[in-house]
């Protein structure tokens, strides 16, 4: 199959989209994540997820290790959507491969991105909370996702489906622990608006509140009801916060939204 | 682990009802040969779920996840499993 097509997977196409929202999931989650997002976001916008090697019908693939290859190759696959106007999506690990793809974006395809959206992930700035997840063993890796909250009980109680998913969050909990988000690097031009869940433990508000400094002009940080996984959890609330930041014209400029106090 | 001594031999017909059956008993309201494991409500969860259920009867190679997304029917999944299996088996070469 042509190369872009396993990395994205369609929750809504429309005939003239006015801009695509490209959605990127948390370590282990999977586009399942986004399937009832178009009850939720303005029916002229395109819907897309990413699917990382590990998930869905990409399950058996190769998971990947280091930053570098993996920015590297979700830009090839998405670059297509991205001299067109996009908004990004991320939660947690997602939020920090989102933001990744924002920077890229900023000098490959610059005044596309109209909106860049991270819930439940730590600022650039700021360091990783220690001690790592990703270093503990298997059992206590299962353990801390249980505790955690975002992953089945009924996964992790199966060996074998355990032995599937696993190592898939492992390596992708391990990406996000040891990402280095250089606050160097930003700001990206487009707003950036971050989501925080009140009651996330794993991303609390001093985690967060630096994410508006790294967006252009009307930057924000909302606190919206749940914990960590209150995308899975709250949906309609996160969806309506997203919705009303979409801008209605992304021809013209990221300014251009409807204006709110 | 490869399908070997310990799994049971993937006869066509059999495999179809054990497809079936796995298939309800994840909540897939399937019934005919041709009745489809995404149409009936499967996503990717419910897929991890059956090809976990699959590699412990069949053993790790019986279903490539990219052969359940792309023929997805009761029939077409047993026969993905069958070719495999029995290949596996005989030591033979993949494909035909």
């Amino acid at each position: 199959m042509p190369g872009s097509e396993k990395w994205l997977v369609p929750i809504r196409r429309t005939a003239d989209p006015r801009l695509t929202l490209l959605c990127f999931s948390y370590a282990g989650g999977s586009p399942e994540l986004f399937r009832r997002w178009p009850e939720g976001i303005a029916a002229d916008v395109d819907i897309l997820a990413l699917c990382l090697p590990g998930h869905g019908r990409r399950l058996k693939e190769e998971l990947y290790r280091d930053w570098e290859p993996l920015t590297r190759d979700v830009l090839a696959a998405v670059s297509p959507l991205l001299g067109l106007p996009h908004a990004l999506y991320g939660h947690s690990f997602g939020g920090r491969l989102a933001y990744e793809v924002a920077l890229l974006a900023r000098t490959a395809y610059p005044g596309r991105t109209v909106g860049l959206f991270v819930s439940g992930c730590r600022a650039p700035d700021q360091p990783q909370a220690r001690p790592y997840l990703h270093e503990l063993d298997e059992g206590g890796f299962g353990e801390a996702l249980g505790g955690m909250g975002g992953t089945p009980a009924e996964f992790l109680a199966d060996a074998a489906l355990r032995k599937l998913l696993l190592p898939v969050i492992q390596a992708e909990i391990r990406l996000a622990e040891l990402w280095d988000g250089d606050g160097r690097r930003g700001p990206i031009a487009a707003p950036v608006t971050a989501l925080h869940g009140r009651d996330d433990r794993v991303d609390p508000l001093p985690a967060m509140r630096g994410w508006p400094g790294f967006g252009g002009a009307g930057s924000e940080l909302l606190t919206l009801p749940g914990g960590h996984f209150f995308p899975e959890t709250h949906r309609e609330p996160l969806l309506a916060a997203i919705n009303a930041r979409l801008p209605w014209s992304p021809g013209s400029d990221a300014g251009n939204r409807p204006s709110r106090s | 682990m490869s399908a070997t001594s310990g799994e049971p031999a993937a006869d066509g017909a059999e495999v179809r009802q054990w497809v079936r059956d796995t298939c309800r008993g994840l909540g897939l309201p399937v019934e005919e040969p041709e009745d489809d494991f995404f149409a009936t409500g499967g996503t990717s969860l419910t897929a991890m779920k059956f090809i976990a259920r699959v590699e412990e009867r069949y053993g790790e190679t019986a279903l490539a996840p990219d052969d359940l997304y792309e023929r997805s029917s009761v029939r077409e999944i047993a026969d993905s499993i069958a070719h495999n299996t029995s290949a596996s088996r005989q030591g033979a070469p993949t494909g035909t």
